[in-house]
Protein backbone atom coordinates (compact mmCIF):
# COMPACT_ATOMS: atom_id res chain seq x y z
CA UNK A 1 0.00 0.00 0.00
CA UNK A 2 2.51 2.54 1.34
CA UNK A 3 4.68 1.30 -2.16
CA UNK A 4 1.51 2.87 -4.59
CA UNK A 5 1.03 5.64 -3.04
CA UNK A 6 4.66 6.67 -2.62
CA UNK A 7 4.65 6.15 -6.46
CA UNK A 8 2.09 8.72 -6.86
CA UNK A 9 3.16 10.90 -4.34
CA UNK A 10 6.52 10.76 -6.55
CA UNK A 11 5.05 11.03 -9.94
CA UNK A 12 2.79 13.84 -8.80
CA UNK A 13 6.08 15.42 -7.64
CA UNK A 14 7.76 15.41 -11.04
CA UNK A 15 5.30 18.58 -12.29
CA UNK A 16 6.52 20.33 -9.23
CA UNK A 17 9.74 21.46 -11.32
CA UNK A 18 10.34 18.91 -14.06
CA UNK A 19 7.30 18.91 -16.33
CA UNK A 20 4.87 21.37 -17.26
CA UNK A 21 4.03 23.05 -13.36
CA UNK A 22 0.09 22.58 -13.87
CA UNK A 23 -0.62 23.15 -10.12
CA UNK A 24 -1.14 19.71 -9.86
CA UNK A 25 1.82 19.31 -7.35
CA UNK A 26 0.52 21.94 -5.15
CA UNK A 27 -0.51 20.61 -2.35
CA UNK A 28 -4.03 21.43 -2.26
CA UNK A 29 -4.60 19.55 -5.56
CA UNK A 30 -2.48 16.61 -4.18
CA UNK A 31 -4.26 16.90 -1.19
CA UNK A 32 -7.56 16.07 -3.63
CA UNK A 33 -5.87 13.43 -5.50
CA UNK A 34 -4.83 10.86 -3.02
CA UNK A 35 -7.90 11.74 -1.36
CA UNK A 36 -9.80 10.09 -4.17
CA UNK A 37 -7.63 7.04 -4.13
CA UNK A 38 -7.44 7.00 -0.24
CA UNK A 39 -11.41 7.11 -0.36
CA UNK A 40 -11.52 10.36 1.44
CA UNK A 41 -12.01 13.25 -0.55
CA UNK A 42 -13.08 15.26 2.52
CA UNK A 43 -9.76 14.38 4.54
CA UNK A 44 -7.41 14.43 1.49
CA UNK A 45 -8.95 17.94 0.57
CA UNK A 46 -8.84 19.50 4.04
CA UNK A 47 -4.96 18.23 4.78
CA UNK A 48 -4.54 19.62 1.16
CA UNK A 49 -5.83 22.60 2.22
CA UNK A 50 -3.61 23.23 5.32
CA UNK A 51 -0.68 22.14 3.84
CA UNK A 52 -1.35 24.96 0.88
CA UNK A 53 -2.06 27.29 3.47
CA UNK A 54 1.10 27.14 5.27
CA UNK A 55 3.37 26.70 2.63
CA UNK A 56 1.70 29.59 0.38
CA UNK A 57 4.62 32.13 1.19
CA UNK A 58 7.58 30.28 0.14
CA UNK A 59 8.35 30.60 -3.40
CA UNK A 60 11.11 29.03 -5.98
CA UNK A 61 12.20 32.57 -6.35
CA UNK A 62 16.23 32.87 -7.70
CA UNK A 63 18.23 30.12 -6.75
CA UNK A 64 15.56 29.64 -2.90
CA UNK A 65 14.01 25.76 -2.80
CA UNK A 66 11.08 25.74 -0.43
CA UNK A 67 9.65 22.66 1.54
CA UNK A 68 8.66 20.08 -0.88
CA UNK A 69 4.32 20.43 -0.06
CA UNK A 70 4.12 17.71 -2.35
CA UNK A 71 5.73 15.48 -0.38
CA UNK A 72 4.72 16.76 2.67
CA UNK A 73 1.02 16.42 1.81
CA UNK A 74 1.31 12.89 0.79
CA UNK A 75 3.16 11.96 3.38
CA UNK A 76 1.10 13.38 5.99
CA UNK A 77 -1.40 11.44 4.40
CA UNK A 78 -0.37 8.46 3.65
CA UNK A 79 0.94 8.39 7.67
CA UNK A 80 -3.35 9.59 8.41
CA UNK A 81 -3.93 6.08 6.55
CA UNK A 82 -1.95 3.92 7.91
CA UNK A 83 -3.34 5.20 11.59
CA UNK A 84 -6.80 5.99 10.58
CA UNK A 85 -6.41 9.70 11.90
CA UNK A 86 -9.83 10.96 10.28
CA UNK A 87 -11.49 8.87 12.95
CA UNK A 88 -9.09 9.96 15.51
CA UNK A 89 -8.56 13.89 14.85
CA UNK A 90 -6.10 14.16 17.64
CA UNK A 91 -3.54 12.79 15.84
CA UNK A 92 -3.34 14.77 12.83
CA UNK A 93 -1.37 18.11 13.90
CA UNK A 94 1.49 15.04 14.78
CA UNK A 95 1.03 14.01 11.39
CA UNK A 96 1.32 17.19 10.01
CA UNK A 97 4.34 18.42 11.72
CA UNK A 98 6.09 15.29 10.93
CA UNK A 99 5.04 15.91 7.10
CA UNK A 100 6.10 19.28 7.71
CA UNK A 101 9.93 18.40 9.20
CA UNK A 102 10.27 15.49 6.39
CA UNK A 103 9.88 18.15 3.82
CA UNK A 104 12.30 20.52 5.17
CA UNK A 105 14.42 17.52 5.23
CA UNK A 106 13.79 17.22 1.41
CA UNK A 107 14.65 20.79 0.82
CA UNK A 108 18.22 20.00 1.69
CA UNK A 109 18.06 17.09 -0.64
CA UNK A 110 17.03 19.04 -3.77
CA UNK A 111 20.13 21.55 -3.53
CA UNK A 112 21.84 17.93 -4.07
CA UNK A 113 19.67 17.67 -6.84
CA UNK A 114 21.07 20.69 -8.42
CA UNK A 115 24.56 20.05 -8.18
CA UNK A 116 24.10 16.60 -10.23
CA UNK A 117 22.03 19.18 -13.34
CA UNK A 118 25.10 20.94 -13.02
CA UNK A 119 27.34 17.79 -13.72
CA UNK A 120 25.16 16.77 -16.58
CA UNK A 121 24.92 20.05 -18.08
CA UNK A 122 28.44 19.88 -17.88
CA UNK A 123 28.97 16.50 -19.53
CA UNK A 124 25.97 18.06 -22.00
CA UNK A 125 28.33 20.86 -23.29
CA UNK A 126 31.15 18.54 -23.77
CA UNK A 127 28.41 16.19 -26.07
CA UNK A 128 27.66 19.58 -28.00
CA UNK A 129 31.52 20.38 -28.33
CA UNK A 130 31.59 17.10 -29.79
CA UNK A 131 28.68 17.40 -32.24
CA UNK A 132 26.61 15.22 -29.66
CA UNK A 133 23.47 16.83 -28.86
CA UNK A 134 21.47 14.48 -27.08
CA UNK A 135 18.82 16.83 -25.09
CA UNK A 136 16.47 14.32 -25.13
CA UNK A 137 18.65 11.65 -23.05
CA UNK A 138 19.47 13.98 -20.37
CA UNK A 139 16.08 14.87 -19.79
CA UNK A 140 14.90 11.63 -19.67
CA UNK A 141 17.32 10.25 -17.34
CA UNK A 142 16.76 13.19 -15.27
CA UNK A 143 13.07 11.85 -15.00
CA UNK A 144 13.92 8.80 -13.99
CA UNK A 145 16.37 9.79 -11.37
CA UNK A 146 14.23 12.34 -9.56
CA UNK A 147 11.07 9.76 -9.92
CA UNK A 148 13.24 7.02 -8.25
CA UNK A 149 14.85 9.83 -5.86
CA UNK A 150 11.46 11.16 -4.74
CA UNK A 151 9.78 7.51 -4.51
CA UNK A 152 12.15 6.10 -2.16
CA UNK A 153 12.15 9.80 -0.23
CA UNK A 154 7.98 9.70 0.51
CA UNK A 155 9.05 5.74 1.12
CA UNK A 156 11.41 5.97 3.85
CA UNK A 157 9.46 9.46 4.79
CA UNK A 158 6.43 6.99 6.00
CA UNK A 159 8.24 4.53 7.31
CA UNK A 160 10.04 6.53 9.41
CA UNK A 161 7.11 8.61 10.23
CA UNK A 162 5.21 4.99 10.96
CA UNK A 163 7.81 4.79 13.80
CA UNK A 164 8.40 7.67 15.15
CA UNK A 165 4.63 8.21 15.24
CA UNK A 166 4.08 4.88 17.40
CA UNK A 167 6.09 6.27 19.52
CA UNK A 168 4.91 9.41 20.14
CA UNK A 169 1.38 8.02 20.81
CA UNK A 170 3.00 5.61 23.43
CA UNK A 171 4.29 7.85 25.08
CA UNK A 172 2.40 10.98 25.12
CA UNK A 173 -1.25 10.15 23.91
CA UNK A 174 -2.03 8.85 27.06
CA UNK A 175 -3.21 11.49 28.65
CA UNK A 176 -7.03 12.61 28.12
CA UNK A 177 -6.77 16.44 28.36
CA UNK A 178 -3.65 15.99 25.83
CA UNK A 179 -6.03 14.36 23.61
CA UNK A 180 -9.01 16.82 24.34
CA UNK A 181 -6.62 19.83 23.46
CA UNK A 182 -5.23 17.98 20.53
CA UNK A 183 -8.88 17.64 19.37
CA UNK A 184 -9.52 21.36 19.72
CA UNK A 185 -6.50 22.46 17.85
CA UNK A 186 -7.82 20.47 14.52
CA UNK A 187 -10.66 22.28 14.64
CA UNK A 188 -9.13 25.79 14.72
CA UNK A 189 -6.65 25.06 11.82
CA UNK A 190 -8.58 26.77 9.10
CA UNK A 191 -8.84 30.20 10.79
CA UNK A 192 -4.69 29.87 11.91
CA UNK A 193 -3.60 29.08 8.54
CA UNK A 194 -5.59 32.11 7.00
CA UNK A 195 -3.41 34.20 8.56
CA UNK A 196 -0.51 33.34 6.55
CA UNK A 197 -2.24 34.45 3.46
CA UNK A 198 -2.13 38.09 4.86
CA UNK A 199 1.60 37.85 3.89
CA UNK A 200 1.33 37.31 0.35
CA UNK A 201 -1.30 40.81 0.07
CA UNK A 202 1.40 43.08 1.18
CA UNK A 203 0.07 46.13 1.13
CA UNK A 204 0.62 49.42 3.32
CA UNK A 205 -2.70 50.00 4.71
CA UNK A 206 -3.89 46.51 4.50
CA UNK A 207 -5.81 46.80 8.30
CA UNK A 208 -7.97 49.12 6.35
CA UNK A 209 -9.39 46.70 3.61
CA UNK A 210 -9.18 44.07 5.91
CA UNK A 211 -11.94 45.88 8.52
CA UNK A 212 -13.96 46.83 5.24
CA UNK A 213 -14.58 42.78 4.41
CA UNK A 214 -15.42 42.43 8.10
CA UNK A 215 -17.88 45.40 7.64
CA UNK A 216 -19.36 43.96 4.24
CA UNK A 217 -19.69 40.61 5.71
CA UNK A 218 -21.35 42.08 8.88
CA UNK A 219 -23.88 44.31 6.94
CA UNK A 220 -24.43 41.35 4.25
CA UNK A 221 -24.69 38.19 6.96
CA UNK A 222 -28.52 38.92 8.19
CA UNK A 223 -29.91 38.70 4.37
CA UNK A 224 -27.65 36.33 2.37
CA UNK A 225 -28.94 33.42 1.94
CA UNK A 226 -25.50 31.49 2.05
CA UNK A 227 -22.04 32.35 3.87
CA UNK A 228 -20.08 31.52 0.39
CA UNK A 229 -22.81 33.52 -1.58
CA UNK A 230 -22.39 36.72 0.37
CA UNK A 231 -18.26 35.86 0.17
CA UNK A 232 -18.28 35.99 -3.55
CA UNK A 233 -20.69 38.62 -3.77
CA UNK A 234 -18.21 40.75 -1.48
CA UNK A 235 -15.14 39.89 -4.15
CA UNK A 236 -17.86 40.74 -6.83
CA UNK A 237 -18.65 44.46 -5.33
CA UNK A 238 -14.99 45.22 -4.30
CA UNK A 239 -13.51 44.45 -7.66
CA UNK A 240 -16.58 46.86 -9.16
CA UNK A 241 -15.83 49.40 -6.46
CA UNK A 242 -12.18 49.23 -6.96
CA UNK A 243 -12.29 49.08 -10.84
CA UNK A 244 -14.19 52.38 -11.11
CA UNK A 245 -12.29 54.46 -8.31
CA UNK A 246 -8.67 53.50 -10.95
CA UNK A 247 -10.51 54.58 -14.16
CA UNK A 248 -12.02 57.79 -12.61
CA UNK A 249 -8.55 58.41 -11.61
CA UNK A 250 -7.22 57.55 -14.93
CA UNK A 251 -9.54 59.08 -16.58
CA UNK A 252 -10.93 62.25 -14.74
CA UNK A 253 -8.73 63.15 -11.95
CA UNK A 254 -6.74 65.39 -13.81
CA UNK A 255 -9.45 67.46 -15.38
CA UNK B 1 14.74 27.98 -50.42
CA UNK B 2 13.00 30.24 -47.95
CA UNK B 3 11.83 29.14 -44.12
CA UNK B 4 9.69 30.72 -42.41
CA UNK B 5 7.85 30.08 -38.86
CA UNK B 6 4.38 28.34 -38.64
CA UNK B 7 1.76 27.57 -35.90
CA UNK B 8 3.10 24.34 -35.50
CA UNK B 9 6.71 25.61 -34.59
CA UNK B 10 5.31 27.46 -31.46
CA UNK B 11 3.58 24.09 -30.85
CA UNK B 12 6.86 22.11 -30.39
CA UNK B 13 8.46 25.07 -28.63
CA UNK B 14 5.30 25.42 -26.18
CA UNK B 15 5.75 21.22 -25.70
CA UNK B 16 9.33 21.53 -25.31
CA UNK B 17 8.94 24.37 -22.60
CA UNK B 18 6.83 21.92 -20.20
CA UNK B 19 10.55 20.63 -19.74
CA UNK B 20 11.73 24.07 -19.17
CA UNK B 21 13.07 23.56 -15.57
CA UNK B 22 14.20 19.40 -16.02
CA UNK B 23 17.82 20.51 -15.39
CA UNK B 24 17.84 23.64 -12.93
CA UNK B 25 21.28 23.37 -11.66
CA UNK B 26 23.62 25.90 -9.72
CA UNK B 27 25.61 26.95 -12.70
CA UNK B 28 23.49 27.70 -15.63
CA UNK B 29 20.05 28.02 -14.23
CA UNK B 30 17.20 27.57 -16.73
CA UNK B 31 19.75 27.59 -19.67
CA UNK B 32 19.17 23.78 -20.55
CA UNK B 33 15.46 24.05 -20.80
CA UNK B 34 16.18 27.60 -22.77
CA UNK B 35 17.87 25.85 -25.88
CA UNK B 36 15.85 22.24 -25.41
CA UNK B 37 12.55 24.60 -26.45
CA UNK B 38 14.52 26.43 -28.92
CA UNK B 39 16.57 23.61 -30.31
CA UNK B 40 13.55 22.68 -33.46
CA UNK B 41 13.85 26.66 -34.55
CA UNK B 42 17.46 26.93 -33.75
CA UNK B 43 17.88 23.32 -36.42
CA UNK B 44 15.41 24.90 -39.04
CA UNK B 45 17.30 28.25 -39.55
CA UNK B 46 20.68 27.51 -39.08
CA UNK B 47 20.90 24.59 -41.80
CA UNK B 48 24.54 23.05 -41.39
CA UNK B 49 25.46 21.34 -38.42
CA UNK B 50 28.51 23.39 -37.11
CA UNK B 51 26.01 26.69 -37.03
CA UNK B 52 23.99 24.82 -34.89
CA UNK B 53 27.40 24.32 -32.74
CA UNK B 54 28.61 27.35 -32.68
CA UNK B 55 24.95 28.68 -32.13
CA UNK B 56 24.54 26.50 -28.76
CA UNK B 57 28.05 26.81 -27.72
CA UNK B 58 27.62 30.67 -28.20
CA UNK B 59 24.25 30.62 -25.65
CA UNK B 60 25.52 28.16 -23.44
CA UNK B 61 25.36 30.77 -20.27
CA UNK B 62 23.65 31.64 -17.18
CA UNK B 63 19.70 32.13 -17.77
CA UNK B 64 17.22 32.20 -14.71
CA UNK B 65 14.07 33.89 -14.99
CA UNK B 66 10.50 33.04 -14.43
CA UNK B 67 9.40 29.75 -16.25
CA UNK B 68 6.00 31.00 -17.24
CA UNK B 69 7.05 34.29 -18.91
CA UNK B 70 9.90 33.02 -20.06
CA UNK B 71 8.01 32.20 -23.24
CA UNK B 72 8.22 36.22 -24.04
CA UNK B 73 11.88 35.11 -24.30
CA UNK B 74 11.37 32.42 -26.57
CA UNK B 75 9.17 34.18 -28.78
CA UNK B 76 11.71 37.15 -29.13
CA UNK B 77 14.47 34.49 -29.66
CA UNK B 78 12.60 32.92 -32.64
CA UNK B 79 11.86 36.30 -34.31
CA UNK B 80 15.63 37.18 -33.78
CA UNK B 81 16.60 33.67 -35.37
CA UNK B 82 14.28 33.93 -37.97
CA UNK B 83 15.73 37.52 -39.17
CA UNK B 84 19.37 36.06 -38.53
CA UNK B 85 19.91 38.71 -36.26
CA UNK B 86 21.28 36.25 -33.33
CA UNK B 87 23.80 38.54 -32.23
CA UNK B 88 21.08 40.93 -30.15
CA UNK B 89 19.58 37.44 -29.05
CA UNK B 90 22.69 37.10 -26.24
CA UNK B 91 22.26 40.80 -25.23
CA UNK B 92 18.45 40.51 -24.95
CA UNK B 93 18.69 37.72 -22.85
CA UNK B 94 20.44 39.45 -19.97
CA UNK B 95 18.28 42.62 -20.25
CA UNK B 96 14.90 40.66 -20.08
CA UNK B 97 15.48 37.99 -17.64
CA UNK B 98 15.49 39.77 -13.83
CA UNK B 99 12.62 42.00 -15.26
CA UNK B 100 10.71 39.07 -16.44
CA UNK B 101 11.90 37.03 -13.10
CA UNK B 102 10.60 39.79 -10.98
CA UNK B 103 7.26 40.75 -12.52
CA UNK B 104 6.77 37.05 -13.25
CA UNK B 105 7.30 35.91 -9.39
CA UNK B 106 5.16 38.45 -7.87
CA UNK B 107 2.45 37.68 -10.81
CA UNK B 108 2.31 33.50 -10.71
CA UNK B 109 4.04 32.66 -7.33
CA UNK B 110 2.92 36.26 -5.07
CA UNK B 111 -0.80 36.86 -6.00
CA UNK B 112 -2.17 34.62 -8.66
CA UNK B 113 -1.90 31.45 -6.84
CA UNK B 114 -2.60 33.02 -3.36
CA UNK B 115 -5.80 34.71 -4.57
CA UNK B 116 -6.68 31.59 -6.46
CA UNK B 117 -6.01 29.43 -3.04
CA UNK B 118 -7.89 32.37 -1.19
CA UNK B 119 -10.73 31.93 -3.32
CA UNK B 120 -10.69 27.56 -3.47
CA UNK B 121 -10.14 27.70 0.55
CA UNK B 122 -13.66 29.53 0.66
CA UNK B 123 -15.03 27.10 -1.50
CA UNK B 124 -13.48 24.18 0.35
CA UNK B 125 -14.21 25.57 4.10
CA UNK B 126 -18.03 25.87 3.14
CA UNK B 127 -17.42 22.28 2.27
CA UNK B 128 -17.91 22.61 -1.99
CA UNK B 129 -14.97 20.79 -3.24
CA UNK B 130 -15.39 22.10 -6.81
CA UNK B 131 -12.69 24.81 -5.17
CA UNK B 132 -10.06 22.59 -6.37
CA UNK B 133 -10.99 22.13 -9.47
CA UNK B 134 -11.13 26.09 -10.02
CA UNK B 135 -7.75 26.51 -8.41
CA UNK B 136 -6.65 24.21 -11.36
CA UNK B 137 -8.63 24.70 -14.12
CA UNK B 138 -8.29 28.94 -13.71
CA UNK B 139 -3.95 28.33 -12.61
CA UNK B 140 -3.51 26.79 -15.68
CA UNK B 141 -5.89 28.74 -18.29
CA UNK B 142 -3.74 31.90 -17.05
CA UNK B 143 -0.59 30.75 -16.38
CA UNK B 144 0.13 27.79 -18.80
CA UNK B 145 -2.29 28.94 -21.75
CA UNK B 146 -2.12 32.95 -21.62
CA UNK B 147 1.56 33.22 -20.27
CA UNK B 148 2.87 30.26 -22.06
CA UNK B 149 1.38 29.93 -25.58
CA UNK B 150 0.36 33.24 -25.83
CA UNK B 151 3.37 34.95 -24.29
CA UNK B 152 5.77 33.13 -27.41
CA UNK B 153 3.20 34.51 -30.16
CA UNK B 154 2.77 38.17 -28.52
CA UNK B 155 7.01 37.71 -28.24
CA UNK B 156 7.35 36.60 -31.74
CA UNK B 157 4.81 39.46 -33.11
CA UNK B 158 6.25 42.28 -31.03
CA UNK B 159 9.99 41.28 -31.53
CA UNK B 160 12.25 43.61 -29.44
CA UNK B 161 9.46 46.05 -28.27
CA UNK B 162 8.25 43.01 -26.92
CA UNK B 163 8.87 44.95 -23.16
CA UNK B 164 6.47 47.95 -24.32
CA UNK B 165 3.69 45.35 -24.55
CA UNK B 166 4.51 44.03 -21.68
CA UNK B 167 4.47 47.83 -19.68
CA UNK B 168 0.85 47.76 -21.54
CA UNK B 169 -0.58 45.10 -20.17
CA UNK B 170 -0.83 47.46 -16.50
CA UNK B 171 0.09 44.13 -14.76
CA UNK B 172 1.70 46.04 -11.71
CA UNK B 173 -1.56 47.58 -11.53
CA UNK B 174 -3.47 44.52 -11.66
CA UNK B 175 -1.37 43.34 -8.84
CA UNK B 176 -2.51 46.12 -6.73
CA UNK B 177 -5.77 45.69 -7.12
CA UNK B 178 -6.30 41.70 -6.84
CA UNK B 179 -4.29 42.35 -3.21
CA UNK B 180 -7.28 44.94 -2.29
CA UNK B 181 -9.47 42.30 -3.37
CA UNK B 182 -8.11 39.43 -1.69
CA UNK B 183 -7.42 41.50 1.54
CA UNK B 184 -11.67 42.33 1.41
CA UNK B 185 -12.35 38.85 0.89
CA UNK B 186 -10.05 37.66 3.70
CA UNK B 187 -11.46 40.02 6.17
CA UNK B 188 -15.52 38.67 5.00
CA UNK B 189 -14.13 34.86 4.88
CA UNK B 190 -12.80 35.03 8.74
CA UNK B 191 -15.48 36.87 9.60
CA UNK B 192 -18.23 34.01 8.14
CA UNK B 193 -16.08 30.86 9.41
CA UNK B 194 -16.32 32.55 12.79
CA UNK B 195 -19.93 32.89 12.27
CA UNK B 196 -21.08 29.70 10.25
CA UNK B 197 -18.58 27.32 10.82
CA UNK B 198 -17.44 27.87 14.49
CA UNK B 199 -21.02 29.61 15.48
CA UNK B 200 -19.13 31.86 17.64
CA UNK B 201 -20.14 35.20 16.22
CA UNK B 202 -24.12 35.76 16.64
CA UNK B 203 -25.45 38.53 15.06
CA UNK B 204 -28.26 39.20 17.70
CA UNK B 205 -25.53 38.75 20.42
CA UNK B 206 -27.47 37.11 22.83
CA UNK B 207 -25.78 33.63 22.70
CA UNK B 208 -22.24 34.84 22.90
CA UNK B 209 -20.61 33.26 26.69
CA UNK B 210 -17.65 36.09 27.82
CA UNK B 211 -15.57 32.63 27.82
CA UNK B 212 -15.62 31.99 24.15
CA UNK B 213 -15.77 36.22 23.72
CA UNK B 214 -12.16 36.09 25.89
CA UNK B 215 -10.60 32.77 24.15
CA UNK B 216 -11.47 34.41 20.83
CA UNK B 217 -9.74 37.88 21.94
CA UNK B 218 -6.76 36.64 23.16
CA UNK B 219 -6.70 34.01 20.15
CA UNK B 220 -7.05 36.68 17.50
CA UNK B 221 -4.40 38.89 19.53
CA UNK B 222 -1.91 36.66 19.34
CA UNK B 223 -2.24 35.15 15.80
CA UNK B 224 -1.65 38.96 15.09
CA UNK B 225 1.48 38.91 16.89
CA UNK B 226 2.43 35.50 15.72
CA UNK B 227 1.82 36.35 11.81
CA UNK B 228 4.48 39.83 12.98
CA UNK B 229 6.75 37.43 14.41
CA UNK B 230 6.41 35.33 11.62
CA UNK B 231 8.89 37.00 8.71
CA UNK B 232 11.35 36.21 11.58
CA UNK B 233 11.02 32.55 12.43
CA UNK B 234 10.67 29.75 9.58
CA UNK B 235 6.82 29.16 9.68
CA UNK B 236 7.66 25.25 11.19
CA UNK B 237 8.54 26.85 14.42
CA UNK B 238 6.11 29.58 14.09
CA UNK B 239 3.50 26.07 13.65
CA UNK B 240 4.75 25.04 16.27
CA UNK B 241 4.30 27.73 18.85
CA UNK B 242 0.54 28.06 17.27
CA UNK B 243 -0.15 24.40 18.97
CA UNK B 244 1.17 25.01 21.78
CA UNK B 245 -1.18 28.31 22.47
CA UNK B 246 -4.21 26.71 20.96
CA UNK B 247 -3.13 23.33 23.53
CA UNK B 248 -2.73 25.98 26.31
CA UNK B 249 -5.73 27.67 25.36
CA UNK B 250 -8.05 24.46 25.29
CA UNK B 251 -7.12 22.94 28.22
Amino acid sequence: MIIKFSAVVALLNLDNKNIVSTGISRPIVTGAVLGVLFNNLHYGIFIGCIVELIMINLMPIGAFIPPNGTLITGITLILSNNFHIEKAGSLIPVVLIFGLFWGHMVKRISRLLWLRNSRLVELFLKGVENDKITFFRYNISVLIMDFFIFFLLTFAGSYVGIFIIQNVVRIFFTSYYLQFAFDKAVFFFPLFVLIYLLNSFDLPNKSYFILLGILLAGLVSPISLSPLLSIVLIGLFSYIVIFSINYYKEHYYEL
Amino acid sequence: MSYSITLKDFLIVYFRSFLYQNLLNDKYFQNFGFLFSLYPIVEKFNRSKKAVKIFMVKNFEYFNTNPYLASFVFGVAIKLIEEENEDKLKKFKFDMMSPLAALGDAISWGILRSFLVLISVIFIFFEYYTGVLIFFIIYNLILNVFFRFFGLIIGYKNGLNVIFKIAGMDLQNKIAMIKKIGLIMWGATVFSLLQNQYKIIDFSFQNISINQLFSILILTFLAFFLYKLNKLVIPMVTYLIYLVIIILISI
